[in-house]
């Protein structure tokens, strides 16, 4: 019987406060939702590269536009001297960079270089 | 109630030893700092932390800038070769086979710069004016990872020049059978 009551009123109140027991549902999964997005963020590597970061403000008109004119080479048509020589010309051009120039290689971070050395 | 005594004393004991080695022996680690070195990061601290600022959104730039590189060299030179190779019924089976160890590397590269944010990330955070011993080991630590990402561009680096190997071993022989 007492059961059978307890029962009665745990629908009376949840029927009298649906809207807030769905406000605080929708909350609650929007937060869940939020979390899981955010783990993602930063587990993908996707932080790394996210440039519009406030601490990134100043470096952020300096990054390197895409060439629109530059379609790279065509995947389609015959191997012949003039196709090879124009995958030549596109690779050299664009692997100068990355061959002839070290990057992350400098002591930044050295003592030295932060003015936190013993001498 | 004496039959207990000894047990919990040894208990006790132990528990406290392995409190005490679970405790950081700061003692310890400051010996990699001199005292010196502790006064500079302590009156520093503030220029220490502009300086990883900068130094982090500048590795961040260079982070986009060379990935972008890096992808279009795959996506839009790599790739397209081989699979003009592969169309014209030829033999691409060494270029496909940098290729892959190009990507792989890219993986690496990502990887490694990903971890040295999080740990420069970390000691940018930390208040170096109340524990330059945790800065100075976050720092240390920043510095080691961001080694590793120096060495992944390295690798990529020569993959590049694998692939310009091959390709000029290919041409070479296409040139040789087509005179």
């Amino acid at each position: 019987m007492n059961e059978v009551h307890e029962e009665d009123e745990r629908s009376y109140l949840i029927s009298r406060n649906r809207f807030v027991i769905l406000i605080i549902g929708t909350t609650l999964v929007s937060l869940g939702l939020v979390i899981v997005a955010m783990a993602l963020y930063a587990s993908s590597g996707a932080a790394q590269v996210d440039l519009s970061r406030p601490g990134y403000k100043e470096v952020r008109s300096q990054t390197r536009e895409e060439d629109p004119s530059f379609d790279g080479f065509s995947a389609s048509g015959p191997i012949d001297e003039e196709a090879l020589a124009k995958f030549e010309k596109l690779f050299e051009e664009r692997t100068k960079s990355v061959v002839e120039t070290k990057v992350f290689n400098s002591d930044v971070l050295s003592d030295e270089a932060l003015r936190i050395n013993a001498n | 109630m004496n039959r207990f005594k000894p047990p919990i004393l040894v208990a006790a004991v132990g528990a406290g030893l392995l409190m005490m080695s679970q405790m950081p022996v700061s003692a310890q680690q400051s010996s990699l700092l001199t005292d010196g070195q502790v006064i500079k990061i302590k009156s520093h601290c503030s220029e220490v932390q502009a300086t990883l600022s900068r130094v982090h959104a500048n590795d961040a730039l260079l982070r986009v800038n060379r990935g972008q590189i890096y992808e279009l060299i795959s996506s839009k030179l790599m790739a397209r070769l081989n699979s003009r190779i592969a169309l014209n019924s030829l033999d691409s089976s060494a270029f496909i086979d940098v290729s892959t160890d190009y990507e792989r590397h890219m993986k690496d590269f990502r990887s490694a710069y990903q971890r040295y944010e999080v740990s420069l990330s970390d000691a940018m955070e930390i208040d170096c004016t109340e524990d330059p011993v945790k800065f100075y080991e976050q720092l240390s630590d920043a510095r080691q990872k961001r080694t590793e990402v120096f060495a992944s561009t390295q690798t990529i680096a020569d993959d590049v020049k694998d692939y310009k190997k091959v390709f000029d071993e290919f041409a070479k022989s296409y040139q040789g059978e087509s005179q």
